[in-house]
């Protein structure tokens, strides 16, 4: 129920044992190696051993599996459930891995195999578009029984080519007319001097409405008349004729797409045949990471001519383990010491199954350090009845507990995942807890059933008071516990302080403020509860008291007196702070109200259409998709205010953090996990 | 003359939920059209956008609590239009606007805080809880406004009551 206390460790082993001490420590899993944080001094003899092209191979080796394990999985249809995610990874005992690592070569030769598959697929398909593309171009030729480069005999010229839009001989005819006479000047005088337009034939090969092909012939003689005339009405020569008769082409063309489609085919064939591969490339995968993780760390290692140096930090408890480990397999010089003053230090935590979901939070806040006092357990138990009041609903908490449950029992997730899934069942249960002292279990189902198909006006009571018909006992509550939330933080800081032999601190930082706040209850407390007791007399006096030990003792720090005498003015005005904190809690209401009023809404809209059997087929689906979005909705506020009430009001009273997070070198893979002899 | 405070009444009632939906759905599209680009380079960092795209959600849903308890309040959800005197109708017509006005603001504000914060999420996603964080403080201003409609929409009942008593 602590900050774990670290040790810093060195281990000095021989250079033949580099790899094998660091493979011990990987599988252990339990050092935060140190990063140098610069090269060693070449005067003591000792240098790093450059791993980058070990590490470069690796890598790519290891992205080539990836990429045939997600070809496998596409190309064979692997149906990945979307829970997948979620599931911890397969475990296998020592032997197995053996047995798997001496298949290592064999499974790479497939993934080295699946990635040509994979190019061929990769450069074939973009291909087939390209030769698709050619062959729109000579499609509408098709019909064209010469090549089309060829140019006439020698009386005839043969003019082949397009024009944009559609026509038909008619319309050309006279488009060319038209183009030849206004483009011929008259002569002067008069008289019909102007030659008439040679004569010509053509065949319209294809028309459609964007290209109109045509093949023009006449006599060689009048071939530039011809053209020039053709040009102006937007007549283009193809820019790739073809040397034989288009046919030809089409059929080429057609049959590199044919082949290119089967070889893609046969590809996505063969990659797909490859399924029953996939475990071993998944191993395959794990194992090339794990080697890459380990080189990476041998990379940043210091080596003198025989032995190899490692430093780093680890838990306390820890350490018994791992030295008696490390010396009974290989010849080392182990130093162990506290963390020096300074020193960043990784922070982690350790804590019961019922605290621990929640250090994630926290880590996420700040990763903690030595000066910090573990706020995980006092956090998880507001963490958990925030979230419940917010979310409020019997039926809702029911929900989450349901879904977390077949988590972690069907799936066995690990590590952040699993921590999620209790967290979300603990704020379940207390959603649960609060829904029945609130009365709300899907809103307001059973009163809406009751009424819309039963004529009964069943409804499921409150335990304690509906917070729809008494919302200002709501906000008094919620106010209530926002309070005794922030003075949870206020011992917590308290008790740190203490501990760290700040006790004049304790006293006078947080004690003060304990006067205040019993002053301002006393005034109080007869308005709640009439004791009989004129406490609202004394009152005002020990909030002054309070008032006075922070004005005399909160600018101490200050070396001048006017600095000490503002320092205590200024504390005194963090009184505003904590009424705004406390105000800051209304969201419980607020949220809680929300889900409740939201649920009935969807509730009243399932009952109000139809009659009989219509009405029952109309609820349902409105139940469940009304309150699943409720749920989703309400749960991601809850999540968030739940979150944001213990960043800002709580931790603000007392946790710093700024440590450095705890990440040992471990294995990190994502398939496989392995037993570890004991 | 008779449906006067209903009618003013159920304008209350449509603003609230109105003005609170089009701020809420101009700040989810705005953090919507933000996170687009991240998704494509990176579809796991979804989920944490998708808290970000929901987050200026929730004040369409503050003004709707708030419209289904003035309509509660009034009758109107028994089906009948109940008679309000002129007075009443102006009092829950005023006591509908902080979490219409307000909701509608707040949640545009705080879309534009959401909209940075998918720079983080991107950037250093490690830190994406503190982009989160970041917007939720502008939706406690949303909450206000909420608590302050509902708590006077609450009450306007009562005090219709008295005065009808008087």
């Amino acid at each position: 129920m602590a900050i774990v206390p670290m040790k810093h460790i060195e281990i000095v082993a021989m250079q033949r044992d580099a790899k094998k001490v660091v493979e011990l420590l990987q599988r252990e899993g339990v050092v935060d190696l140190t990063e140098p944080e610069k090269e060693p001094d070449p005067d003591s003899g000792l240098t790093m051993i450059p791993s980058s092209a070990s590490l470069a191979q690796l890598e790519k080796n290891l992205d080539m599996v990836r990429s045939s394990i997600s070809a496998i999985e596409e190309y064979a249809h692997v149906k990945t459930s979307m829970l997948a995610g979620l599931s911890g990874r397969k475990e296998l005992s020592l032997d197995e891995f053996a047995a798997k690592a001496e298949e290592v070569e064999k499974y790479l030769k497939v993934a080295y195999r699946i990635d040509g598959l994979v190019r061929i697929i990769d450069t074939e398909t973009p291909a087939i578009m390209h030769v698709n593309h050619q062959l729109d171009h000579v499609l509408p030729w098709k019909d064209l029984d010469i090549p089309m480069m060829y140019e006439g005999s020698s009386r005839v010229a043969c003019l082949i080519g397009s024009i944009q839009g559609a026509h038909t001989e008619a319309t050309l005819s006279k488009a060319l007319l038209a183009a030849y006479e206004t483009s011929t000047p008259v002569s002067g005088d008069g008289d019909d001097s102007m030659p008439s337009f040679p004569d010509y034939e053509f065949e319209i090969i294809s028309a459609s409405k964007e290209l109109t092909c045509l093949c023009v012939f006449c006599h060689r003689n009048d071939r530039a008349t011809v053209e020039e005339t053709l040009r102006k009405i937007g007549f283009t020569v193809p820019s790739d004729p073809t040397r034989h008769p288009p046919a030809h082409r089409i059929a080429r063309l057609r049959k590199r797409i044919a082949d290119a489609e089967r070889a893609v085919a046969e590809a996505k064939k063969e990659v797909a045949a490859h399924q029953p591969d996939l475990t071993g490339l998944q191993f395959l995968s794990d194992y090339l990471l794990m080697r890459h993780d380990k080189y990476e760390v041998l990379g940043r290692l210091f080596f003198s001519s025989k032995t190899v140096v490692m430093e780093g930090f680890l838990p306390a408890e820890a350490t018994g383990h791992l030295v008696s480990k490390l010396e009974k397999k290989y010849t080392v010089a182990i130093e162990l010491r506290d963390p020096a003053e300074g020193e960043v230090v990784p922070g982690v935590f350790k804590n019961n199954i019922l605290v621990s979901p929640v250090e994630d939070i926290v880590q996420s806040y700040s990763p903690p350090t030595s000066a910090d006092i573990d706020p995980n357990p006092v956090m998880s138990f507001f963490y958990y009845l925030f979230f419940g009041i917010m979310l409020s609903d019997a039926g809702y908490g029911l929900v989450l507990v349901l879904a977390t449950l077949f988590v972690i029992v069907k799936l066995k997730p690990e590590g952040a995942t699993r921590m999620n899934m209790f967290k979300f069942m603990y704020c379940g249960l207390s959603a649960t807890v609060w829904g029945l002292l609130f009365g709300s279990f899907f809103g307001n189902v059973v009163n809406a059933v009751g009424t819309a198909f039963f004529n009964s006006d069943v409804s499921l009571d409150a335990l304690w008071f509906n917070p729809v018909e008494k919302p200002m006992e709501m906000l008094i509550l919620s106010l209530l516990l926002g309070f005794i939330h922030l003075m949870a933080g206020l011992v917590l800081k308290f008790i740190n302080m203490w501990k760290h032999g700040d006790k004049f601190g304790a006293i006078f930082d947080v004690g003060s403020w304990w006067v205040v706040f019993a002053g301002l209850g006393m005034l109080m407390i007869n308005m709640a509860i009439p004791t009989g007791i004129p406490f609202e007399k004394y009152g005002p006096w020990v909030a002054i008291a309070g008032a006075v030990m922070l004005l005399l003792t909160q600018g101490r720090s200050s070396p001048s007196i006017p600095g000490k005498i503002m320092g205590g003015l200024g504390s005194l005005y963090g009184i505003s702070g904590y009424f705004s904190d406390t105000l800051s809690y209304s969201r419980l209401m607020a949220l809680g109200l929300v889900t409740g009023i939201v649920g009935q809404v969807f509730n009243t809209i399932g009952t109000v259409l139809g009659t009989g059997i219509i009405r029952i087929l109309i609820f349902i689906p409105v139940f469940l998709f009304g309150h699943a979005v409720n749920l989703g909705i309400s749960a991601l506020g809850a999540y968030v205010h739940t979150n944001r009430l213990q960043y800002v009001e709580f931790f603000s009273k007392f946790y710093e953090g700024g440590g450095k997070a705890f990440s040992p070198f471990s294995v990190q893979t994502k398939h496989f996990k392995f037993k570890e002899e004991k | 003359m008779d449906y006067l405070g209903v009618i003013l009444a159920v304008v209350g009632a449509a603003l609230a939920v109105t003005l609170a939906s089009v701020g809420s759905a101009k700040g989810v599209g705005m953090v919507g059209e933000a996170s687009a680009p991240v998704v494509i380079d990176d579809p796991s960092k979804f989920s944490k956008l998708l808290i970000l795209q929901l987050l200026p959600g929730t004040q369409g849903l503050y003004g709707l609590v708030v419209t289904v308890m003035v309509m509660l309040n009034i009758g109107l959800l028994g089906g009948n239009i109940p008679v309000l005197t002129f007075r009443t109708g102006l009092l829950y017509l005023f006591a509908c606007l902080p979490v219409a006005i307000g909701g509608m603001t707040s949640a545009i504000l705080q879309a534009r805080v959401a909209v940075s914060g998918v720079t983080i999420v991107a950037k250093k996603y490690s830190d994406s809880t503190k982009a989160i964080i970041s917007a939720t403080l502008v939706e406690f201003y949303a909450l206000l406004c909420f608590i302050a409609s509902l708590l006077m929409v609450m009450n306007i009942g009562a005090i219709a009551d008295a005065a009808a008593a008087a």
